[in-house]
């Protein structure tokens, strides 16, 4: 198994009642190596902290998430975030050029420039990007355009597990069924283990895979994409 | 020139300065008039008691004394700055009293043995008034350059964390804010040491003119105290935003401001 949950579960104290209640509660499951997975659910019901759980922004308060089935706590931080990374759904580009962002990770890296050239050009051609977008200022893409800068921003990187929130959220459903298309292909090419989250069940059989239902921060649901139950 | 000493009528006169004030208050309905009178009141009090504190240090020539006295005023000023802050205040205190202490304390050090060399290399004349300049600045600089922080960590939290997913470390992500702080820090210095003198008088130098001292010894010692205020501010702040931007952070590299869970 590349990523295993037990019992995981995520609490918050409201800071103005001191209220607590669960984000996530009692979740379990599994995926292999190279799988996809689709996280479906309302807004609300804990995909984004699931997501943050995974890449070890916060911590769980029950259970535990293993990695290549060490605990993700035990693993050294920066392997962790080697191995494996997260596309926010605001794709949260910074300031500079397009080149500049997909740079990024791989300068963190230390890469030679010149292999660092190479990478980034493939990641761009992976992600759709344009090659004349590479020196583009970011303020000046679309919403779609940032989404697709912010996925080769990750693929740079090369993780073994990719983890998208809401990618399709911003697209209209042309340019979210390319997408979608993209990523089942490039978790083939790459043998890369996908999870997404998405509120819209029409991508989950495209992507293929498994997926999970959650509602109200626990799991109703889990199996092949194509079984997916209609919205009732 | 011998200083003059004001007597108490003398003294009692200069209150005539804010009656008017104090009346203008009252005609104009400004709401301030009672605040007017706590802070004439305060202003009177605490100038006094610390004019006879400082008289009594003096006369017991005590280097210990003067220790006292001076982590007394260090002590309050890294409180004031951690009050400031409004963020509990067991999360701050510790960072900026250290930043404080070190920063004033190498001001002092430095300025007192290598520049001023007094006879007596306590001499509480020299070093009293020097470490409250210094603390005073430390103070403010602490405060300024924590606040600029953590609003710059705030602000930014989603390119943060969008940094720290792709692998990069606490102290790559804070190096560019952690200079924005430090630039941010040292501009009212820079503008200060651009029209000292220009515009008005320092106070240590009217201070010193007032109490019959050559204008030119008195400008001699400013320049000492534009330069080392310079470097306090400069030190303290630098001090401040590495050590308070490390504490952002958890060792697992997740971004927690104070406050939060």
């Amino acid at each position: 198994m590349l990523l295993r949950l037990e019992q995981v579960g995520r609490q918050v104290r409201q800071p103005a009642t001191g209220e607590v209640h669960w984000l996530l509660k009692d979740l379990s499951f599994g995926l292999a190596a190279g799988e996809c997975l689709s996280i479906v659910g309302p807004s609300g019901a804990g995909k984004t902290t699931l997501l943050r759980l995974l890449v070890r922004l916060e911590e769980p308060t029950q259970g535990q998430i293993f990695l290549e089935e060490t605990p993700l706590s035990a693993w050294p931080i920066q392997s962790l975030r080697q191995r494996l990374t997260l596309v926010f759904q605001e794709g949260r580009l910074f300031a500079g050029s397009v080149r500049e962002n997909l740079a990024y990770g791989l300068q963190l890296r230390g890469w030679p420039q010149a292999k660092l050239e190479l990478q980034l050009s493939e990641s761009a051609v992976q992600a759709g990007l344009p090659p004349e977008w590479l020196d583009r200022p970011v303020e000046q893409l679309s919403g779609g355009q940032r989404q697709q800068v912010a996925l080769a921003r990750a693929l740079c990187v090369e993780p073994a597990l990719l983890l998208l929130d809401e990618p399709t959220a911003n697209l209209d459903s042309q340019k979210a069924a390319q997408l979608i298309e993209m990523l089942a292909q490039l978790s083939q090419q790459r043998s890369m283990a996908v999870i997404l989250t998405t509120h819209q069940r029409q991508w989950v059989s495209q992507l293929g895979g498994r997926a999970l239902l959650l509602q109200a921060g626990q799991l109703t649901w889990q199996g092949a994409a194509e079984a997916l139950p209609d919205e009732r | 020139m011998e200083a003059i000493n004001p007597s108490w009528t003398d003294l009692s006169r200069s209150l005539g300065l804010i009656g008017v004030v104090l009346g203008l208050s009252v005609w104009q309905r400004l709401g301030v008039t009672q605040d007017l009178l706590v802070a004439t009141l305060r202003t009177v009090v605490q100038l006094l008691l610390v004019g006879l504190i400082l008289k009594s240090v003096f006369e017991l020539e005590s280097a210990w004394a003067e220790l006292g006295i001076l982590l007394l005023m260090g002590s309050i000023a890294a409180l004031e700055a951690a009050n400031r802050l409004g963020v509990p205040l067991l999360q701050s205190l510790p960072t900026l009293a250290g930043a404080i202490f070190l920063a004033s304390g190498l001001t002092l050090v430095y300025v007192m043995q290598v520049i001023i060399h007094p006879p007596i290399w306590y001499d509480p004349h020299y070093v009293i008034p020097v470490a409250g300049m210094v603390l005073g600045n430390a103070m403010n600089a602490a405060a300024l350059s924590a606040e600029r922080l953590y609003a710059t960590l705030q602000t930014l939290r989603p390119e943060i964390e969008a940094r720290l997913v792709l692998g990069a470390s606490p102290s790559q992500v804070c190096a560019p804010h952690v200079r924005t702080a430090l630039r941010a820090g040292l501009i009212p210095t820079i503008n200060s040491m651009m029209v000292v003198g220009v515009v008005s008088l320092p106070g240590a130098m009217t201070g010193q003119i007032l109490a019959g001292a050559d204008p030119t010894v008195a400008a001699k010692y400013q320049i000492v105290v534009m330069l080392m205020l310079a470097f306090t501010n400069a030190v303290t702040a630098l001090l401040v935003t590495s050590m308070l931007s490390r504490r952002c952070f958890t060792p697992a590299w997740q971004l927690r401001l104070p406050g939060e869970p």
